[in-house]
C-alpha cells in the first residue's frame, strides 16, 4: 500500500525522521552569552518545530480509518539552557538544561485526539578533571524529570504519533537517573582513546488503561521499564582536514515491569542484549569543499517473554529483534561571503519483521532513502540562519500481525519532502 | 538487582577506581594555537569533548525521549535507539510501532 504522508520534520529529519510526504518548518534562535570573566559559557536554545503529516491509515497502522486518510499535526518548542565552565585549569564543568512545549493533534476519522503539554525534561552535568598525565577522567549524570503528560485518557491516546513523521511520539515517562563514568586517554597528538561505563535506572510512571467494564480508556496502570547498563569504548582520530570517530558499545536491560493480577511490579519481559557500532569521518579538500558521513549498526538478541502460564521469563523461540543500519553524509561548499551549500544523503534499513512480545504483533523491515541539501549563511558574525530541503522515500514490508489474521497491515510505501529553516543568534 | 547489572556497576566503578589511583601529576603545558592540552598530551582541539559527549550518549540512551543536549540543526546523533518504547502499551492505546524510531 502506498503511504502519502504530508508532514514537517526539522532536526528529526537528520535523524531518519521522516516517511511519507512530509513538509517542515523550523525556526532557531540560539543565544550564545559569555561571561565577562570569560570563566562560564551561557547558552540559551530555543526554536519552533511544526509538523504536518498524512497518510492512508492514521497512526497507529493496525487501524484503518473510517474514513479518509490519516492525518495530524505537532507544534513542538524545545528549548535548553546550558552553563560551560573551567573554575581552573584542571575542572570543566558542563550543565545542560531541557525542557519544552508540545501541541500535537490527529484527526483521522476514528482516531481524533490532541494533547498539549511540556514534555519532560532532561537535565545534565558533566564533570571533567584535566590534572592527571595519561588520561582525562570525567563522570556525568543525566536525569529524565517528569514533567510531561505520561497517561493521555479517552481519545487523547491518538495524539500520540510516529516518531519518523514528528519529533515527539510521546509525552512523558517517570525520573529516570543516568550515571557515566569514563576516561579519554590520549595516545598521541591525534589519537584518543576513551573508555566509559553508565547506568540507566528508570523508575515507574503512569500510563491510560482500559475499563473493562466500560470499555473506556479511563483505569490507570503503573509501567516500569528495564534499568540498563552500559560499557562503550571509542576511538577518535582528528588532523588536519581529516577526522575520524569510531565506537563500539555494549548494552544489558533488565526486566520490564507493569502494575498487573494485584502486583505492582509484574515481570513482563527483558529485552535482549544490545549491541551498537557507529562511526563518523569528515574530509576538508579546501577552504571550500568539505564532505562528512556517519552511521551506526545496531543488533538486539533474543528478548526473554513471559511462558505460557505467565509465571516465568523464558527465551523467545527466536531472534524477534532486528539488525537496524543507517548512513548518512553529506558535501558542503563554502563560497567567499561565507555561504555554504551542499547536497546530503542517507539510507536506513531494518532487515526483518521483528516481533513485540508485550503486544503479541509484528512491526515490519523497513527501508527509508533519503536525499536532499542545506544552505547555510552567516549573516554577521552573530547571527546564522540556515535551511535544509530533503526529499525521503520508504517503504515497509506487510505487518503479519497474529497468525491467522495477516496481514494485518499490507505492505507499504512512501515518499516525503522535508523542508527545515533555522537561525542561530550569538550575543 | 542481577549479576548483568552488577558486572556494569562494576566497570563503572572501576574506571573511578583507575583514576583516583592514577597518576597525580597535573601535567600543565601550553599548547600551540588548534591543539589544547589533554592530560599531558596536546592534542587537536575539541577531540576529547567530542569523544566525551560521544561515550555519555553511547551510554544513556535510555535515560529518556529526549536526550539531554542542546538541539542542533547539524547534530545528526540518534535520538534513541529504543525500539520497544511503548512496552506495555495496553489495548486500544498506541501498542505497535509500525515504525520504530530511527536512531
Amino acid at each position: 500500500m502506498r503511504r502519502i504522508i504530508a508532514g514537517a520534520a526539522v532536526v528529526a529529519a537528520a535523524y531518519g525522521g521522516g516517511a511519507g510526504q512530509a513538509l517542515a518548518a523550523d525556526v532557531a534562535v540560539k543565544a550564545v552569552v559569555q561571561s565577562i570573566d570569560q570563566l562560564w559559557n551561557i547558552s540559551y536554545n530555543t526554536e519552533v518545530r511544526y509538523f504536518s503529516w498524512q497518510n492512508t491509515r492514521g497512526f497507529p497502522t493496525n487501524a484503518v480509518p473510517l474514513n479518509g486518510t490519516g492525518h495530524g499535526t505537532q507544534l513542538y518548542t524545545p528549548m535548553s539552557l546550558s552553563l560551560t565552565g573551567n573554575p581552573n585549569p584542571d575542572w570543566k564543568l558542563e550543565f545542560v538544561l531541557l525542557g519544552g512545549f508540545v501541541s500535537s493533534s490527529q484527526s483521522t476519522s476514528g482516531e481524533r485526539g490532541s494533547v498539549d503539554t511540556p514534555v519532560d525534561s532532561q537535565l545534565s552535568g558533566v564533570v571533567t578533571y584535566n590534572g592527571f598525565t595519561g588520561f582525562q577522567p570525567f563522570v556525568a549524570m543525566l536525569i529524565n524529570a517528569p514533567t510531561g503528560n505520561s497517561a493521555l485518557y479517552g481519545n487523547s491516546r491518538f495524539a500520540r504519533m510516529d516518531g519518523d513523521l514528528v519529533d515527539q511520539g510521546t509525552y512523558g515517562e517517570g525520573w529516570n537517573f543516568g550515571p557515566t563514568a569514563g576516561v579519554n586517554i590520549p595516545l598521541s597528538q591525534t589519537l584518543i582513546f576513551t573508555l566509559s561505563g553508565g547506568y540507566t535506572q528508570r523508575n515507574s510512571f503512569n500510563k491510560e488503561s482500559l475499563n473493562t467494564v466500560t470499555g473506556l480508556t479511563t483505569d490507570t496502570i503503573s509501567v516500569k521499564n528495564g534499568d540498563e547498563a552500559t560499557v562503550t569504548a571509542a576511538l577518535g582520530y582528528s588532523k588536519g582536514p581529516f577526522s575520524l570517530q569510531g565506537s563500539g558499545s555494549y548494552s544489558r536491560d533488565g526486566i520490564s515491569q507493569s502494575g498487573q493480577f494485584g502486583m505492582l511490579d509484574y515481570n513482563k519481559y527483558r529485552v535482549g542484549p544490545r549491541t551498537t557500532i557507529s562511526g563518523s569521518a569528515s574530509y576538508a579538500f579546501d577552504q571550500t569543499w568539505s564532505i562528512y558521513s556517519n552511521g551506526f549498526w545496531t543488533r538486539t538478541e533474543k528478548n526473554e517473554i513471559l511462558d505460557p502460564g505467565g509465571l516465568a521469563l523464558i527465551p523467545e523461540g527466536f531472534n524477534s529483534n532486528s539488525n537496524l543500519y543507517r548512513v548518512n553524509a553529506g558535501l558542503n561548499y563554502r563560497f567567499a561571503n561565507g555561504f555554504t551549500v551542499g547536497p546530503t544523503a542517507s539510507y536506513l534499513h531494518r532487515d526483518h519483521d521483528g516481533y513485540d512480545a508485550a503486544t503479541f504483533s509484528f512491526v515490519p523491515a523497513k527501508t527509508r532513502w533519503a536525499a536532499g541539501g542545506i544552505a547555510n549563511y552567516n549573516v554577521t558574525n552573530k547571527i546564522n540562519i540556515n535551511g535544509r530541503v530533503e526529499r525521503v522515500w520508504i517503504r515497509e514490508n506487510e505487518n503479519p500481525g497474529p497468525p491467522a489474521v495477516a496481514p494485518l497491515v499490507p505492505f507499504m510505501s512512501g515518499d516525503a519532502w522535508v523542508f527545515a529553516g533555522g537561525a542561530t543568534v550569538n550575543f | 538487582m542481577s549479576k548483568r547489572f552488577n558486572t556494569g556497576l562494576f566497570v563503572t566503578l572501576a574506571f573511578g577506581a583507575s583514576v583516583l589511583t592514577g597518576s597525580m601529576a597535573a601535567a600543565r603545558l601550553a599548547c600551540a594555537p588548534g591543539l589544547e592540552n589533554v592530560a599531558g598530551t596536546c592534542v587537536t582541539a575539541g577531540l576529547a569533548g567530542s569523544m566525551r559527549l560521544r561515550s555519555v550518549l553511547m551510554n544513556q540512551l535510555k535515560i529518556g525521549y529526549n536526550l539531554p543536549i542542546p538541539p542542533q540543526l547539524d547534530d545528526t546523533y540518534p535520538k534513541n535507539f529504543d525500539v520497544n518504547r511503548f512496552e506495555f502499551s495496553q489495548r486500544g492505546n498506541f501498542r505497535t510501532r509500525a515504525s520504530p524510531p530511527s536512531p
